[in-house]
Order: C-alpha cells, then structure tokens, then sequence
C-alpha cells in the first residue's frame, strides 16, 4: 500500500475522511466510541492511500498539538488514532479542523 | 425483498433494535468498517464490508454532527458456527472485548496475525455472495434501510446511497 509514511513516522502524511468542518459534538462522540473500543478517546486518520475525498495533515504538525498513536488494524496497516482531550471543546475542535485544513 | 435476517423479513427491522449483538472488527474508521457480526437472538452470523459512508454529512447533516453519519454495509452470511469458531481461536491470543472487539489494535502480536492470515481467512473463506445492504450508524444501532445486494454489472462503481433510494440533501429517509 503507497503511503506518506517514512521511518517511525516521521514525513508522515495524515489523512482524514471528509472535507467538512466537523463540530466538537461530533468530535466528542467519535472519540468516546473509539475510547470504548481501542481504548483511546481520538478519532480515526490514516497514513495509507486514500481515494475518497479527505484531508490532509502533517504528522509532525498534528503533534505539536494532539498525541498521535499507531493503531493499525488489519483492514488499514497505516490507522492512527489523533487523541483527543475530554471534553472536546470548541477550542480542541477548532485546533484539530485548522490542522487539517477544514473550512 | 427475497432475503431474510435472522429468520424475519428484513424490512420488518428497520427501525427497530438491531439484530446484532456482538462485533469482531478487522477494520476501523471512526466505527467498525469490515469484520464480522453475530444475531443476538439466533445463530446467524455475518461478514460485513462498509461500502459507504456519508463522510460530510450530505444524506442527514443532523445526524453526521452528532457522529451518527449513516454507513452502509454489505452482509455475507457466515456458515454455522463460524463466529464462534473465530472467537475462540482468537480469544486464545486475547481477552475479546464487547460488544465491539478490535483483535490486536491495542498489542501486536505475531500469533494473533497467524490465526487471523490463516486460519481466520479459511473460514471467512467459506461465506457466500454478498446477501444484503443496510444504512445503519452502526450495525449495533436500529437500520435506517435494507435491502437485497444488488446485482453487479461490472461497471462503474455502484453509487450505495442511491442503491437505499436517498438522496441528498438532508433526509435521512430511504424512498424504499
């Protein structure tokens, strides 16, 4: 699979599915379900090839500000997890669509 | 509709509880996206493929800024016993967890890849055709729609949402 991956992450290229900018309800509730089942309250991007319509963040950028964490499934080698801080606030949700570059 | 879900009509269920129970997951995108699901009240088990998702909200805004986006999945009949056989070999590398178990997303393990490369793969191996569709926010919650898979021309990719009958334009409701 062609990713944006180089070693340990580093030159990663994140991606996110959807183009919209997403509320901190939204955000919140995604990464209460995530922490029930992976354990970790974030939200799903992918280092992998993605066809759909997405966006796109640095790694590196997204973690000057959220912790990034390899959770890769069989589906999707390259799945990470962008935790998120509880609550998610309409600050948290403002940080993480300008990292993504969401209108 | 030709097909039936746990012994009922599957149109008799939507709305209703979802007939599933349990998850074992292989894929996750914000939610469950391929993997396999097991009938609360009878045997029937299914491999299941998310085809679709309204990523930005287009069929019910509403519902998408709540996180309850509407995702359509493919439903593969699973022979009998075949959930359970996948449990147990995989609960022998790990504690499942449920209702929704992600094997091997919080600790890799070399073991747990064999079972699933091998001996999971056989198995789901053995399940047939793609049966049904279903819009649903996650196969644990009440479907929005269902219906038979349709039959594949070999064409262009199918477009799911119109498959359901939605339309965009925020109504979260199937014409059918």
């Amino acid at each position: 699979m062609a990713t944006g991956a180089s070693e340990e992450g580093r030159g990663e290229i994140l991606r996110r599915l959807g183009t919209a900018r997403e509320s901190a309800t939204r955000l919140g509730r995604k990464a209460a379900e995530a922490e029930a089942i992976i354990g970790i309250h974030g939200v799903s991007v992918s280092a992998g090839f993605e066809t759909r319509p997405h966006v796109r963040a640095d790694r590196e950028a997204v973690e000057a500000v959220f912790r990034v964490r390899d959770t890769p499934t069989r589906r999707d080698p390259w799945h990470r997890t962008v935790e998120l801080p509880r609550p998610v606030t309409q600050e948290v949700a403002e940080r993480f669509n300008r990292l993504f570059g969401r209108r | 509709m030709t097909s039936l879900l746990c012994g009922r009509n599957p149109t008799d269920q939507v709305g209703a509880a979802s007939p599933f129970a349990k998850i074992v997951a292989f894929g996750y995108e914000d939610g469950p996206s391929i993997g396999i699901v097991r009938c609360v009240d009878c045997s029937e088990a299914y491999r299941f493929e998310m085809l679709a998702t309204d990523v930005d909200g287009l069929y019910d805004q509403a519902a998408w800024d709540r996180g309850e986006e509407l995702r359509i999945f493919a439903l593969v009949p699973l022979s009998e016993g075949a959930f359970d056989r996948i449990v147990t070999l995989l609960s022998s590398v790990e504690e499942p967890i449920w209702p929704v178990w992600l094997p091997g997303v919080s600790r890799r393990s070399p073991e747990l890849d064999r079972h699933i490369e091998a001996d999971v793969s056989e198995i789901l191996g053995t399940a047939g055709h793609p049966r049904l569709i279903v819009a649903t926010a996650d196969l644990l919650k009440p479907f929005v729609a269902i219906r038979d898979y349709p039959a594949e021309d070999g064409q262009a990719p199918l477009d799911w949402f119109a498959v359901l009958g939605f339309a965009s334009g925020g109504q979260l409701v199937a014409t059918r």
